[in-house]
């Protein structure tokens, strides 16, 4: 008995002793597939709604509700180079369908920007999150709700997917309350979704060029006398000769600049504008806070600022 | 079964951070629901004396009297009488209670103040789950350093707010003393970054920062970021989890992908060699975290 207790006093220290030294902790995957091709069917049904490892090679890209998938950004280079070290790290989403043939289809529908990494840095296999959905909303919700979380899905693209929840029976409100948007700007979305095919082709094209600010912020918000003259103005944004404007937009530093100003000083105080040109607004709640401020002015003004 | 598959020996893993509203209890109970939405049994301990994960799991006052962790410290009864299933298919739940405070007011300072939970869980019933997770409030006490000295991982919590990266650090310096005297084995499993809006920029240069602070101290940040929503705070007044309220949802979808990045990590007891957190380099790191809210 003494022995044993202190042969578990020893162990006790070569762990911590051993826990010293080793680094971050290693991960068992997910279950494999039988390689069998029937087994695997059945194992694949066996498991919706669970994650197993998938080969890349089993899963397709078809019908996803992103269309515009840059890859020469610095961000997928950084996923192509993490996944080259560790893997793909968060499962993926896929539909399991069955085609007429018999043959099962995995279509990818959250993840297709880890799915395209996977590919470049020669992965063999990933976790992936078996789904047979019943309704397709659901299948386009999943598909949009990866732009939230962490993938930029293109204004366009997040427009037709809130289209199609629309036309599945969804409600313009419970749309922006799932997506944790405002409903002025799923309505939004929607009105560009209702764009003619004409002028969604001309986006579709040159994607890189409209930014969702440019979509929403000028196009959509502005109100075109007929297809034509919209058509003009997408080509006419295309050749760098916008006539459409929108209201400035506050750089992101000076808006912070101000919010830390404000927490700081006890004035709130408001920046508009960009670093070239722009106002402040500082206001007061107390008579001593006035009468500093007046100090501060007149004492910049002698000083000649 | 599949290579890889847990074995029979459940994971027990704490929650916490020593710091309130980072989203301790948010992370519990979805995480619970989804780790049964991926086929797992998970059994849910909550030893917040606010009993709030207890309430999100559907469970009120009248129902936890009789059947709580602090009936079961108090009275040495075991997991088996005191357990209740929640309002979640697959996540049983061994509730909180007011009561919780006579357990430290009683045996806080007792000798025994690290080891309450152990007897409660050293019973059959605990074989039956994959997964136990313990819900701890924001303070060092008997009932976190118990859960802790009983647990195999514990995984933390945080959110892009100043004092964030303290409470982290805290809960660190916490875990591992415990894992130094009584529980050697005990393993952070990373650290989660929460209530994160991709489109702000301090909560973009905060989630960097910690990042880069994980790699140079050793402990693992999660790939997955949880999202802030609107939904918690309506999921919360429906007493449901987000999984329940709203299945669609993004941040429904995060919990489950981070159960999916968890899974692979809970083996069950550990043996052999521990990561350990280097606290004393986070230490000295995170005046330059704390510096992005100034």
């Amino acid at each position: 008995m003494k022995t044993q207790k202190r042969s578990a006093a020893a162990q006790l220290t070569r762990l911590a002793k051993e826990s010293a030294e080793s680094k971050i902790q290693s991960r068992v995957l997910p279950p494999e597939l039988p390689s069998n091709a029937s087994e695997k069917l059945e194992a694949l049904f066996r498991n919706v709604g669970r994650i197993v490892m998938i080969p890349l090679s089993d899963l397709s890209l078809s019908e996803n509700v992103r269309k515009y998938l840059p890859t020469d950004t610095p961000e997928f280079q950084q996923l192509v180079d993490s996944i080259k070290k560790d893997g793909i790290l968060q499962n993926l989403i896929a539909d399991l369908k069955i085609e007429k043939n018999g043959k099962y289809k995995l279509d990818v529908v959250s993840g297709q920007r880890r799915f395209l990494a996977g590919e470049i840095a020669k992965t063999q296999s990933c976790p992936v999150r078996i789904m047979q959905y019943t309704d397709r909303a659901s299948r386009v919700a999943h598909g949009i709700a990866e732009n939230v979380l962490r993938d930029n899905l293109h204004c366009l693209d997040l427009a037709e997917g809130y289209a199609e929840l629309l036309k599945e029976g969804w409600t313009e409100e419970q749309i922006a309350e799932t997506f944790d948007r405002k409903r002025q700007t799923v309505m939004q979305h929607l009105r560009l979704a209702r764009y003619p095919e004409e002028a969604k082709k001309i986006i579709r094209e040159d994607m890189d060029e409209f930014t969702s600010y440019d979509l929403l912020n000028k196009f959509v918000a502005h109100k075109w006398k007929d297809t034509r003259a919209l058509i003009a103005a997408l080509k006419e944004h295309l050749a760098g000769r916008s006539t459409v404007k929108a209201k400035p937009k506050t750089d992101e530093e000076l808006r912070r600049a101000s919010k830390n100003l404000s927490i700081k000083s006890g004035y709130k105080i408001n920046v508009t504008g960009t670093i070239k040109s722009g106002q402040i607004v500082i206001k007061w709640i107390s008579e001593e806070q006035q009468k500093s401020l007046f100090l501060l002015l007149e004492q910049m003004s002698t000083a000649g600022v | 079964m599949f290579k890889g598959e847990l074995n029979n020996m459940p994971s027990i893993v704490t929650v916490g951070s020593e710091k309130g509203g980072v989203g301790k209890t948010t992370t519990v109970v979805n995480l619970a629901a989804s780790f049964a939405s991926l086929g797992k049994k998970v059994l849910v301990i909550d030893i917040d004396p606010q009993a709030n994960a207890t309430e999100l799991l559907g469970i009120d006052r009248e129902q936890a009297q009789n059947n709580s962790l602090s009936e079961a410290i108090l009275k040495n009864k075991t997991l088996e009488s005191c357990r209740l299933s929640s309002n979640t298919e697959d996540v049983d739940l061994l509730p909180a209670t007011v009561g919780l405070k006579d357990v430290i007011k009683q045996l806080g300072n007792g000798l025994r103040q690290d080891k309450l939970l152990k007897p409660v869980l050293a019973t059959k019933a605990t074989d039956e789950y994959d997964i136990i997770l313990i819900d701890t409030h924001g303070v060092e006490d008997c009932l976190l350093t118990s859960a802790l000295a009983a647990s195999h991982y514990y995984l933390a919590p945080v959110f892009a707010e100043q004092d964030s990266a303290r409470g982290l650090h805290d809960f660190l310096q916490t875990s591992d003393f415990i894992r130094k005297h009584s529980n050697p084995t005990l393993t952070l499993l990373g650290v989660v970054i929460n209530r994160y809006d991709r489109t702000n920029a301090t909560h973009r240069e905060y989630e960097q920062a910690i990042r880069e602070h994980g790699a140079s101290s050793n402990f693992r940040v999660f790939e997955t970021v949880i999202p802030s929503s609107k939904s918690v705070a309506a999921a919360s007044k429906n007493q449901m989890t987000l999984v329940a309220y709203r299945k669609e949802a993004p941040i429904t979808l995060a919990y489950q992908t981070l159960a999916g990045e968890l899974l692979p990590l809970l083996k069950g007891r550990r043996v052999g060699r521990v990561p350990v957190p280097n606290i004393e380099k986070l230490e000295s790191g995170i005046q330059s975290i704390e510096d992005i809210f100034v």
